[in-house]
C-alpha cells in the first residue's frame, strides 16, 4: 500500500513516514500543498494523509482540488485545527476521515487501514482467498491455523494482488503501490518478490496460486462463491 | 410667633382701648374730678384693675383688690403696656395714661382741666397660655409634618429604588456571554425607566468591553492551544514509532528528536511566561537602561547574520530610558532580531535613537519587507504570524507581544508603519512630541554616507 503524506512540519513528517513505513506501507512525503498536489496527480495512491495549514498551497485546497478532478483516494486530514466547524468543513470538502493533532500513531494506522480496506469494499479485516487468509491489520497470513511470516514488502505485494483478486496487475502499478517513490527499485523486483511469496506458499498452496501473465503482470484468480447445499449448480 | 405676637398686640390694644374709655368717664365740675362710673370696681366685675389718680397723686378712684404695683410718674413716658408679674405670681401687663379730664358741661369755665392717671392692670396669663397652645400646636404640627415628610420621601426612595433593585438583579444575573461564549450578553434599555437608561447603556458598554477582553482572551489561549498541538504530536508520534519498532536507530533518533522538541516547547513557555510578566503589576523599580549599549549587545552576534552582515547604529552614548535594564533588553532584542529575520534579501537594518536623551526614542528601519499594510494592523497580535500555515517553527509569533506588554509596563509606546517598503518602528516613552493621530515619523539622520557605528565596529 502507498501512502503520501503531506505535512509541512519536518519532524512530524519523517516520523510519520518512519512509522508508516514501519507498519508496511509504503510512504512519498511533500513538504507544503504545491508538491502534495503535483505527488497526488502523478502517483496513484492508496491513501493520502493532509495536513490543513500547509505553505504555497492549503490543505484544503489540495482536497478540493483532487476531487474536482475526479480523484477518489481515500483522504485522511491530519490537522491541529479541532473545531467542529474544522472538522465539518474538512469532510464536506470531501476528506474521508479527520484526525486532530496530537494523535494516537496506533489510531492513524487503523483509521488508513479502515480507509483502504473501505476503498477495496471490504468492510471487515480479514481477507479469504482460499487457501490463504489476509488479516489486513495485523498485515499477517493464515493458512488454516498456521501463520506464515511474511517480510513487510512481500506481504505488501501478496496483499495488493489479493485485493485486486481476479484483475490481472501490471507490474508497473505493483511497483508503484509498494515501494515509495525514494527507493530504488530494480527492474526484476517485483518478479523476485512474486518468486519468494510462491515459495513460503508452498506446500499450503498450488503453483498457480498467483498466476503470471507474461510482459502484462500476475492475477490471483477470484474464488468462486460458495454455493449453499440445495441450490442448483 | 406671629400669631402669639398678633394675640399680644390685640390685648395691649384692648388695654389701651378700655384705658382711654375709662379716663373718658373722668369729669371735671365744680373744680371737683369725678369718676362717673356705675358698677363695681372688682376685678372679677371689671376684668382688669383700674386705679384713678390726681396728677398729685390723690386717688380718685381704685379697684377695691387693686395690686402692690408701682404707679407711674412721668407723663412723657410711651403708653405702651408693660409686663409684669402679680403678687400671686400670675402675670399681667399695666398701662398707664395721663389725660386731661373732661370738662363737665354744666360747669363752663376757663380754668384749664387738671391731669388724672388712668392705671390699668390685666392679667394676661390667657396670652401666655394661648401662646404655649400655638407653640404646642405648631410643634406637634411639625413633628408631624416631618413625620409625613419622612414617611413621603421613604415610600418615595423605595418606590424610586424598585427599578434600581430590578436592575440590580438582572446585572447579578448576567453572565459574561452565553453558553458559547460568543454572543456577549446585554440588557434591554427599553425594559427600564428612562432614569436608569443612562446607566443600562453605560453597563451596556462595559458588558461589551468585557466581552471583547473575553474574546481576546480566548483567541489567545485558542493560538496557545495551537501552537502547542504540532510540538507535541512531533513528540507523541516520533515516542509511539519508536515504541512500537523500537530499533537502536530510532530509539537513538527518537531521543535526539524529543530534545529538538523539548527545546522549542521551552522557547515557546518562556514567550508566554515573558508575556504573562508584561503585565503592569510586576514592574519593577526602573533604573537608567542605556540605549546604545544594549543595542551594541544585541547586534554583535546578530550583525553577520543581517543582511549584508551589517547593522547601523546611529546615536548618542547618554540617551537612556529610564525602565526596568532587564526589561529594554527584552524590548531592543526582540525589535533588533525581527528586524534582522525579517527583512528580505539585499536589505538593510539601521537602529537610531533620536529626541531627548533623558526621553530618547528607539528607531529600528529594515527594509524591504514583505509585510503588507494590511498585515500591519495585526503583526502585533499574540502568535500573528505572516505565514499561516505557521512553518517557521523558529518563531512563535510572540516578540512583538511580548514588546508591547513589557513597553507598557514601562511607559513606553511603540508604533511603527510602513515606508517605501521598509518597516520603521519606533518606541519611546508616551509623553511623546508626536501626539497628531498620525504615525510619528522619526527624526532619522540622512544616510548619504556610510554609517557612523555598525556593529562591524564593536
Amino acid at each position: 500500500m502507498r501512502l503520501l503524506v503531506v505535512e509541512d512540519s519536518a519532524r512530524l513528517r519523517d516520523s510519520l513516514a518512519d512509522g508508516l513505513t514501519a507498519a508496511g506501507f509504503a510512504v512519498d512525503t511533500a513538504p507544503n500543498g504545491r508538491d502534495g498536489l503535483l505527488s497526488a496527480r502523478a502517483t496513484s495512491y492508496d491513501a493520502i494523509v493532509l495536513d490543513l495549514m500547509l505553505p504555497e498551497v492549503d490543505g484544503l485546497t489540495v482536497l478540493r482540488t483532487l476531487r474536482s478532478e475526479h480523484r477518489s483516494t481515500p483522504i485522511l486530514i491530519l490537522s491541529a485545527n479541532d473545531r467542529i466547524a474544522h472538522r465539518v468543513e474538512g469532510l464536506s470538502a470531501g476528506a474521508d476521515d479527520y484526525l486532530v493533532k496530537p494523535f494516537s500513531f496506533d489510531e492513524l494506522l487503523a483509521r488508513l487501514r479502515a480507509l483502504i480496506r473501505r476503498s477495496r469494499g471490504l468492510a471487515a479485516r480479514l481477507l479469504l482467498i482460499p487457501p490463504i487468509e489476509l488479516d489486513l491489520d495485523a498485515k499477517s497470513v493464515l493458512i488454516g491455523a498456521t501463520t506464515i511470516d511474511f517480510p513487510p514488502r512481500e506481504y505488501a505485494l501478496l496483499e495488493y494482488l489479493c485485493l485486486h483478486a481476479g484483475r490481472v496487475v501490471p507490474r508497473s502499478e505493483l511497483e508503484e503501490h509498494i515501494y515509495a517513490s525514494d527507493k530504488q527499485v530494480w527492474s526484476n523486483a517485483v518478479d523476485s518478490a512474486v518468486a519468494a511469496i510462491r515459495r513460503r506458499l508452498t506446500p499450503h498452496a498450488s503453483a498457480d496460486f498467483i498466476l503470471t501473465r507474461r510482459g502484462i503482470g500476475y492475477l490471483i484468480p477470484k474464488p468462486e462463491p460458495k454455493r449453499s447445499e440445495g441450490q442448483p449448480r | 410667633m406671629l400669631a402669639l405676637r398678633s394675640l399680644t398686640d390685640q390685648f395691649h390694644d384692648s388695654i389701651v382701648s378700655r384705658a382711654e374709655n375709662f379716663a373718658s368717664l373722668v369729669k371735671f365740675g365744680h373744680d371737683e374730678l369725678e369718676f362717673d362710673f356705675p358698677g363695681s370696681l372688682a376685678e372679677p366685675e371689671l376684668g382688669v384693675f383700674l386705679r384713678i389718680t390726681s396728677d398729685e397723686g390723690s386717688v380718685l378712684s381704685t379697684s377695691p383688690d387693686w395690686p402692690p404695683i408701682p404707679t407711674p410718674i412721668d407723663p412723657q413716658a410711651p403708653e405702651t403696656a408693660e409686663p409684669i408679674t402679680l403678687p400671686d405670681g400670675s402675670s399681667a401687663s399695666t398701662l398707664a395714661l395721663f389725660r386731661h379730664a373732661i370738662v363737665d358741661d354744666e360747669d363752663v369755665n376757663t380754668k384749664p382741666t387738671p391731669v388724672v392717671v388712668v392705671q390699668l392692670c390685666a392679667r394676661s396669663e390667657h396670652i401666655t397660655r394661648a401662646g404655649s397652645a400655638i407653640g404646642l400646636a405648631l410643634a406637634v404640627g411639625a413633628l408631624v409634618a416631618c413625620a409625613g415628610a419622612l414617611l413621603a420621601a421613604n415610600f418615595g426612595v423605595s418606590r424610586g429604588l424598585r427599578t434600581v433593585r430590578a436592575l440590580g438583579s438582572d446585572v447579578d444575573g448576567l453572565s459574561p456571554a452565553d453558553a458559547s461564549g460568543r454572543i456577549p450578553t446585554r440588557l434591554t434599555p427599553a425594559t427600564y425607566s428612562s432614569d436608569l437608561v443612562p446607566i443600562v447603556d453605560a453597563l451596556n458598554g462595559l458588558l461589551d468591553r468585557q466581552h471583547l477582553t473575553l474574546e481576546r482572551e480566548r483567541r489567545f489561549s485558542d493560538a496557545a492551544a495551537h501552537e502547542l498541538r504540532t510540538p507535541i504530536a512531533e513528540l507523541s508520534t516520533i515516542a509511539q514509532v519508536a515504541s512500537m519498532w523500537p530499533e537502536p536507530a530510532r530509539l537513538a533518533d527518537c531521543a535526539r528528536q524529543s530534545a529538538a522538541v523539548a527545546v522549542e516547547l521551552t522557547h515557546l513557555i518562556e514567550s508566554l511566561l515573558a508575556l504573562a510578566r508584561g503585565n503592569p503589576s510586576t514592574l519593577r523599580d526602573p533604573e537608567l537602561a542605556p540605549l546604545m549599549d544594549l543595542c551594541r549587545h544585541v547586534i554583535s552576534p546578530l550583525a553577520a547574520k543581517a543582511p549584508g552582515g551589517d547593522i547601523a547604529l546611529v546615536g548618542d552614548d547618554a540617551a537612556c530610558w529610564r525602565t526596568s535594564r532587564g526589561d529594554a533588553l527584552i524590548i531592543v532584542r526582540n525589535l533588533i532580531q525581527n528586524a534582522v529575520d525579517y527583512t528580505l534579501a539585499g536589505g538593510f537594518v539601521r537602529i537610531t535613537i533620536v529626541g531627548d536623551n533623558a526621553a530618547p526614542h528607539l528607531v529600528v528601519e529594515n527594509g524591504p519587507v514583505s509585510l503588507t499594510p494590511e498585515q500591519l494592523e495585526h503583526f502585533a497580535e499574540p502568535f500573528w504570524r505572516a505565514d499561516p500555515a505557521r512553518t517557521d517553527r523558529a518563531h512563535q509569533g510572540l516578540g512583538l507581544s511580548i514588546v508591547d506588554a513589557v513597553a507598557a509596563r514601562n511607559g513606553l509606546v511603540r508604533t511603527a508603519h510602513l515606508q517605501s517598503r521598509a518597516l520603521v518602528t519606533r518606541i519611546g516613552p508616551a509623553e511623546s512630541p508626536a501626539s497628531d493621530g498620525q504615525p510619528p515619523r522619526p527624526r532619522l539622520p540622512v544616510h548619504d554616507g556610510p554609517p557612523t557605528s555598525t556593529a562591524a565596529d564593536l
